[in-house]
């Protein structure tokens, strides 16, 4: 690994080293791409278009992409399966070849797919999402999770969790297991909590939905805890770490959990969200550290670890910038920006990420939290005043406002990098 | 949400021509910024106010107002984005995105 790591520093050292010749194959260049998510997807098309000489591979199993964000819309049945769903026509009619397989390894200078196929690239683009870390809670394992989903990558899993929902029981627990930072989409849980509370208010009123958390804090915790009472009144429990919140032991067979400080709770739908790490192929490529997640440099999401690859999305760690559907479509722009440049022997432009993450507390009531963050040193900082949670005391027009305007960013960002 | 249907992809494909009177092949400063702006303002229906269309000088008079008014339901995450950007972005992006 270590051989092959310096070499790979030896050969795209000299590649570096010399923007004349690497202008003059430009059109030559390949660029392959791992993962048709927000980021990995973002980036393919995007460097298309910034030069479109470059031969851009795009690496995913899947034929559609399902989107977690909304994902919890279909849990409470407002938003149907399919409208989660985006295909890579569009992509492919912009230039991008798309390949429907796994990514296996990553050698020098190329990556290998399940099929056997070797795929060389010039520059490696790794978008992979996230892995979750079995047995990090003692008794959840992947075979665990098919009687109690993560469902926190949208798929069978989640449809597995909204037949659960369905088949509840009047009176019942919901119960969830919430991980400590960092993992993908910070508020998601608790946006979660909400749209059950939603279902089970319009369908099971006599329910509850009990959150065992492992921190004190969570994004747009003002905004949640305010919201969750309003429309729901005393449905949703939250329990805090100092709570003894903390999930530290899985039954999924008897669908029980046990706390840190040993208590134990029943659960009738049980929904755990365990810790979480880079995509398996970050780990194979050598790009994540001992935290589990890909360090990168602020200005082009370069990995830190591995000269020649760039990390996007959620497995990757570039500061405060949170792990977001929004964030990996803007790191995939300027990633394909700065990869153009650096083809094509230009100066490279400066890159900015901006962030908004909407939420959905009840079907006209939504909140947000939103900042700006920039290079700085090989890290990203956040831009002093952008970021911030919307307004608590804006009242039934702004939270109404704020419902469509979720609605609205849903299908900009899609179309943006899919649907066109 | 499939909005691929070409009614949907017209106002991108103008969209791509007007950025492809651009010089091609070297993302400037600006082509990054208004990136982050097309993660929302994209489509031509919705909630969200399409940016293409509108004057250079009505698009910059707003981004600068955004700066120094309270959030409302009217615009409750520009007044703090637009705080990360200076005054030469906002004067790009303006040009960018509007009409002369």
């Amino acid at each position: 690994m270590i051989d092959r790591r310096r070499a790979l520093h030896t050969t795209l050292g000299a590649t570096l080293a010399l923007p004349a010749l690497v202008r003059a194959h430009a059109a030559a260049a390949r660029v392959v791409v791992v993962g048709g998510g927000f980021g990995g997807a973002t980036a393919a098309r995007y460097l298309r278009h910034y030069a479109p000489g470059v031969h851009v591979t795009l690496v995913e199993p899947a034929r559609r992409f399902f989107t977690c964000p909304f994902s919890n819309h279909y849990l409470a049945g407002l938003h149907g399966w399919d409208s989660l769903g985006h295909g890579f026509d569009g992509l492919r009619a912009a230039g991008v070849e798309v390949v429907h397989a796994h990514a296996a390894d990553v050698g020098e200078r190329s990556l290998r797919l399940d099929t056997g196929a070797l795929l060389p690239w010039d520059r490696l683009i790794l978008s992979p999402g996230v892995d979750m870390r079995w047995n990090a809670i003692e008794g959840y394992d992947e075979a665990a999770a098919q009687q109690a989903p993560h469902a926190w990558k949208a798929g069978p899993q989640t449809q597995l969790l909204r037949r659960q929902l369905l088949a509840m029981r009047d009176g019942g627990v919901f119960v969830m297991a919430i991980p400590d930072n960092p993992f993908r989409c910070p508020p998601g849980p608790y946006e979660r909590a909400a749209l059950v509370a939603h279902y089970l208010q319009t369908h099971k009123p006599r329910s509850k939905v009990l959150l065992l958390d492992a921190k004190e804090n969570f994004s747009k915790k003002a905004l949640f805890l305010q919201g969750w009472k309003a429309l729901y009144g005393s449905m949703v429990e939250w329990v805090p770490l100092s709570a003894d919140g903390q999930v530290v032991r899985v039954d999924a067979a008897a669908l029980e959990v046990e706390t840190l400080f040993g208590g134990r709770h029943k659960a009738d739908v049980l929904n755990v969200i365990p810790p979480q790490q880079a995509g398996r192929i970050a780990l194979r490529a050598g790009v994540a550290d001992g935290s589990g997640w890909a360090p990168v440099r602020g200005e082009d999401f370069a990995s830190t670890r591995v000269p020649g690859i760039h990390v996007l999305g959620d497995a990757s760690q570039a500061g405060p910038i949170p792990k977001s559907g929004f964030a990996a479509n803007n790191q995939g722009k300027a990633v394909a920006a700065a990869i153009a440049a650096e083809l094509l022997g230009r100066p490279r432009p400066q890159a900015v990420y901006a962030n908004t993450c909407y939420s959905l507390v009840g079907p006209d009531w939504g909140i947000s939290v939103a900042g700006v963050y920039r290079p700085q040193a090989g890290r990203l900082v956040d831009v002093p005043g952008t970021v911030g949670i919307s307004a608590l005391d804006g009242g039934a027009e702004f939270r109404a406002a704020e419902a469509r305007y979720g609605a609205a960013w849903y299908a900009a960002i899609c179309t943006d990098i899919w649907d066109r | 949400m499939n909005l691929s249907t070409p009614a949907r992809a017209l106002p991108w494909l103008l969209l791509s021509a007007a950025a492809g009177a651009q010089p091609q092949g070297a993302p400037a400063n600006v082509a990054v910024l208004a990136g982050t702006c097309m993660t929302c303002h994209g489509p031509p229906h919705g909630a969200i106010p399409r940016l293409q269309g509108q004057s250079a000088e009505r698009l910059l008079a707003r981004l600068r107002a955004f700066k120094a008014e309270p959030p409302s339901a009217r615009a409750t995450v520009m007044p703090l984005l637009v705080q990360g950007y200076t005054d030469a972005d906002l004067q790009a992006l303006a040009q960018w995105f509007g009409t002369p």
